[in-house]
């Protein structure tokens, strides 16, 4: 099974951005925080994953999600009683530094391939309905908390669909996990598991396992010099509404 | 000195779990206090106000269990991310609505439950924000 008419490999490679692009992530007894990660726990036979995406744009939409702002956390802040020195109450140290320009400092844009992959798509219903009879995936599918999140009223059983792929939450992580484990465990385990950007469909995201050889086609920093990261930059922000560092400000 | 950029961050992390038990807890508390601003480190630490904080931080007593550990989750959290992108990176975060988190803000869940539960979930998010 691959995704050759689903979701076909980029000829051009893929895009990480990231301090170390090419570095593999390290090895944990944990489960990692990351949507095809590993779940099991002290594993010798562990995978790791390389998080790419077919554009820079579709890096920084998975890498800048979690800068959305949460209206409790604003409303509970602004809820303190402050009688402090003004200099305790809002530092330069965190107020004056623009945090999206402090994340992205030392980051650089590689753009890597890999021979000729095999590639699955979570989104093709061909591979759900595979998925879905796995014991791992049915395992989580069947618990109480992906029930709740995926069961429609008087509903009898959850099926592994894009809604459930798509979940944002830990129930969702878990599912998501399951199956990189259940494709893994397959007699031919694919190299590559093609999904669509959860804030964006059009973006392309690929998780390459750890036993893909992979090479470096080009890496440079990420920079406001280069048009295409600026323009991916201010797209992120827009959606966002974060604010864009001044360096990054267009004709700056 | 650590050989690649994933060895860094797994040194920060150590560190950085190492010193919320032996640090004492008013100098976290006073760390916090500096770094993140009074009015952000009360409200991740369930206060109604930053007059507490203060006194934590000058060697007031810390009455119950939970308020300790909520200072070490926070004075964890909040070294790892300013020895790796810096304070206003940490105040961000600890505001942001987290993917890892279900949509919560850090600030919330700690503020919100008890330490015990939601010390792993914030760590793991960390993790994620670090490693990213």
């Amino acid at each position: 099974m691959n995704a050759a008419n689903f979701a076909p490999w980029p000829r051009d490679g893929v895009v990480r951005v990231h301090p170390a692009p090419m570095e593999l992530p390290a090895e944990s007894d944990d489960p990692g925080p990351y949507r095809f990660d590993d779940p099991r726990r002290r594993t010798q036979d562990r995978f790791l994953m390389r998080y790419t995406a077919s554009t820079v744009r579709g890096c920084l939409l998975e890498l800048l999600d979690w800068m959305r702002d949460d209206e409790a956390a604003h409303a509970r802040e602004a809820s303190v009683e402050v009688d402090d020195d003004p200099g305790f109450v809002d530092p330069p140290s965190a107020a004056g530094n623009n945090p999206l320009e402090a994340y992205l400092l030392e980051r650089r844009v590689a753009t890597m391939t890999a021979g000729s992959p095999t590639v699955v798509s979570i989104d093709d219903p061909a591979v759900q309905a595979k998925l879905d009879r796995e014991n791992g995936v049915r395992a989580v599918l069947d618990a109480k908390p992906a029930r709740d999140a995926l069961l429609e009223e008087r509903g009898h059983e959850v099926h592994l669909d894009n809604a459930a792929v798509r979940l944002a939450s830990k129930t969702g992580r878990d599912l998501t996990q399951a199956c990189a484990l259940a494709l893994y465990d397959w007699p031919h385990k694919p190299d590559v598991i093609h999904y669509r950007s959860r804030h964006n469909d059009t973006e392309d995201c690929w998780a390459i396992y750890s036993h893909v050889s992979v090479y470096c086609v080009h890496e440079v920093p990420l920079s406001p010099d280069i048009p295409a990261h600026r323009e991916a930059l201010e797209s992120v922000a827009k959606i966002w509404d974060l604010e864009i560092p001044t360096d990054w400000v267009a004709g700056h | 000195m650590p050989a690649t950029n994933i060895e860094r961050i797994q040194e920060i992390l150590e560190r950085a779990h190492k010193e919320s038990i032996t640090v004492p807890l008013a100098d976290q508390a006073a760390f916090v206090q500096r770094l993140l601003g009074s009015r952000l480190a009360a409200a991740c630490l369930g206060l109604k106000d930053t007059r507490t904080l203060t006194s934590w931080a000058t060697g007031g007593p810390i009455r119950s269990e939970d308020a300790r550990h909520r200072i070490q989750v926070l004075f964890r959290v909040t070294t790892a991310i300013d020895q790796t992108f810096g304070p206003s990176v940490a105040a961000a975060f600890l505001r942001g609505s987290n993917p890892v988190l279900g949509g919560h803000s850090p600030m919330t869940l700690l503020a919100d439950s008890a330490p015990r539960d939601s010390e792993p979930r914030i760590i793991e998010a960390v993790e994620a924000l670090l490693t990213a």
